[in-house]
């Protein structure tokens, strides 16, 4: 019987072929493939879109729509009872509130968060909440309060095994011993802050802690470790693209600038700040800089004249909103 | 035993059979667009001429092609014979009191038959009948038809006339030149200021007593403007005021109108508003449902960003002005 030579070659391909189609087979299921993922259920997943949103808005300082997703992730997150996402909701509305300095309200929502917590058993949520509300009794000049409540979030963070918030407590605590006079102190917790805000590697609170220790130092005279640890914070806002950070630490180099009367060089920082402050509505602050620039002007005659701040000083109405913010 | 093919016999093969079937594909593309496979009925006529008719001239009916010629055939009676095919659907219509005739087209292509389609209460033809035809027109035909002849001679009458007319007014004596040396005759007498009418026309007195009686005629006139002034400037007062009350009413009214339609619009706008953002949002509805279908290709799922995870937010306090 004839059989061809080449019958018994395309036998040895045929197999050679499937072989390596086999093989790209396997390598395509092995690169793309992978066990199932854990998938959300849908309304949760909203929920954590909007509290992700309102949390992209906050740390851009677009408070008001920052707090119109915390609304809407606590209304989302009360619909399906997911009581972690409602806690974590009345935090971040206190937060924002707090920031826009509606103390009344941030109060409600901070104490709806402990409420809810007590359910819940949060140790992070409670560290926040805790801490929190040490901030608005900071912003209410209760400082004792503010103590003890910061100290207590810094036990509880302490005892989250992620020590969430650690960092920002111990800031808060060293901005207090500072604004108490008690430096050293203030420099110890600053420093400890820093350390573990840069394992976090969580940006805002590792400029804070620069901040913090530049104001420290300038209160110790040393303007020139001040505004290193100034530049710093400044950096670390930039690269984090923290608006409002950006704002804050223009504002703390140019007042820098302004004790050791480099009018020019003050003049430059303010300048910057008080336009970021002006563009993100936040008229308070526009005014403190503008009375800066006044003092600014009579030292070192600039700028030659206040007027193009002038317009920044007219407090936005109630449909206004920010251009960083649309 | 089993038999052996070798790959170029192979090859030969697989390209035989391909232009094969290339070969009857393109049979049928062709033989669909030509009616190659529809069913057809042969009907004849019978023409005194030849008309340029040849075999693959078209038959149509009522203008709209329905088959063709299929043969052209000399009887022995000296008359052309023509075989037509006509599509099957169509041999309904061409009935015993059709006609066949042969048309030019108006510019370019060439002759074909034309089929008058008979009435329905006609036997319908059979098939391999005779058509019944109207033999085409020649010139001279048309040219009996309208009296061509008849109507170029009252042409040339027409233009002798026209010639003779013109001779007429050309004569310096005639009838157009006399009449007008006559009217030089009289505007030359008046001119002179000869005749009652040259006299009038031509005598100072006359022209002063006109003069004068324009100057007063002008003084009177004079006083009935001023006098007119004072009363058209009082009634402009009147008529201003009585004019501007309607108008500002009228304005108002415009206004509220507009107003009005706004209002309608705004309304009609803000009953639609709903309705539009509803179907917006189900327009988003389905295009996340495909966005989902999408992330749950098994290609694009490992690239995905990972879900955004919600963080608590506190506040430093920075600065430490405030």
């Amino acid at each position: 019987m004839f059989v061809h030579a080449s019958y018994r070659v395309g036998r040895k391909k045929r197999k050679a072929v499937l072989l390596a189609l086999g093989a790209l087979l396997l390598t395509l299921v092995v690169a793309c493939g992978g066990g199932p993922k854990k998938k959300l259920p849908p309304r949760l997943t909203e929920v954590k879109r909007l509290a992700a949103e309102g949390s992209y808005w906050f740390q851009r300082g677009c408070f008001g729509r920052a707090e119109r997703y915390f609304s809407q992730a606590l209304e989302a997150s009360r619909l399906v009872d997911d009581l972690e996402e409602m806690v974590r909701a009345y935090n971040n509305l206190g937060a924002v509130a707090l920031v826009q300095g509606h103390y009344v309200e941030a109060g409600e929502h901070l104490q709806k968060a402990l409420e809810f917590n007590d359910l819940l058993k949060s140790a992070r949520e409670e560290a926040f909440a805790l801490g929190n509300l040490g901030s608005l009794a900071f912003k209410a000049g209760r400082y004792q309060e503010a103590e003890e409540l910061w100290e207590k979030a810094l036990v509880v963070a302490k005892n989250n095994p992620q020590k969430s918030g650690f960092a920002m407590h111990l800031n808060n605590l060293g901005m207090l011993r500072r604004k108490q006079g008690r430096l050293e102190e203030a420099e110890s917790l600053l420093k400890r802050a820093l350390a573990r805000a840069e394992s976090s590697g969580y940006k805002p609170t590792m400029a804070n802690s620069h901040m913090q220790l530049g104001l420290v130092a300038e209160a110790q005279g040393d303007f020139a470790r001040a505004e290193k640890q100034l530049s710093r914070a400044l950096e670390i806002d930039k690269a984090a693209e923290n608006t409002i950070g950006i704002a804050q630490d223009l504002e703390q180099i140019g007042r820098l600038r302004q004790q050791q009367q480099l009018w020019e060089k003050a003049f430059l920082d303010l300048d910057r700040a008080i336009r970021l402050y002006g563009a993100l509505g936040k008229t308070e602050k526009v005014s403190q800089l503008y009375e800066l620039l006044e003092t600014n002007k009579a030292q070192g005659e600039v700028p030659e004249s206040l007027e193009p701040y002038e317009g920044l000083l007219v407090p936005p109405d109630d449909f206004w909103e920010s251009p960083l913010c649309r | 035993m089993r038999l052996q093919y070798s790959t170029m016999e192979r090859m030969t093969g697989a390209f035989i059979l391909l232009t094969l079937i290339v070969f009857l594909f393109t049979v049928a593309v062709v033989g669909r667009g030509k009616n190659w496979f529809r069913k057809h009925v042969v009907y004849y006529t019978a023409f005194e001429e030849g008309y340029n008719l040849v075999s693959g001239s078209r038959v149509k009916l009522l203008g709209t092609d329905i088959g063709s010629v299929t043969d052209v055939l000399l009887t022995t009676g000296n008359k052309v014979k023509v075989q037509v095919k006509v599509l099957a659907e169509y041999a309904s219509r061409i009935r015993a009191n059709s006609v066949a005739t042969v048309e030019s087209p108006t510019v370019i292509g060439s002759e074909y038959i034309n089929i008058r389609p008979g009435t329905s209460k006609a036997a319908v033809i059979p098939p391999e009948g005779m058509i019944p035809t109207k033999e085409k027109k020649k010139f001279t035909e048309y040219l009996e038809q309208y009296e061509i002849g008849a109507k170029l001679e009252n042409i040339g009458k027409i233009l002798e006339d026209l010639a003779l007319i013109t001779d007429q007014l050309k004569d310096p004596k005639g009838p157009f030149f006399g009449t007008f040396s006559n009217l030089q005759q009289i505007t030359g007498t008046v001119e002179a200021g000869e005749g009652s009418l040259g006299r009038l026309i031509k005598s100072d007195e006359l022209y002063e007593h006109m003069d004068t009686f324009v100057a007063t005629l002008q003084e009177t006139a004079d006083y009935l403007v001023r006098a007119g002034v004072n009363i058209e400037k009082g009634s402009e007062h009147l008529e201003k005021a009585t004019r501007e009350g309607p108008e500002m009413v009228d304005k108002t009214q415009e206004l509220l109108d507009r107003l009005l339609k706004v209002q309608v619009i705004l309304e009609k706008v803000m009953t639609e508003v709903p309705e539009i953002s509803a179907q917006a949002r189900e327009g988003m509805q389905e295009v996340n449902r495909i966005l989902d279908s999408v992330k749950e290709n098994f290609l694009i799922r490992p690239n995905l960003p990972p879900p955004p995870d919600s963080e608590t937010h506190g506040l430093e306090i920075r600065g430490g002005q405030n």
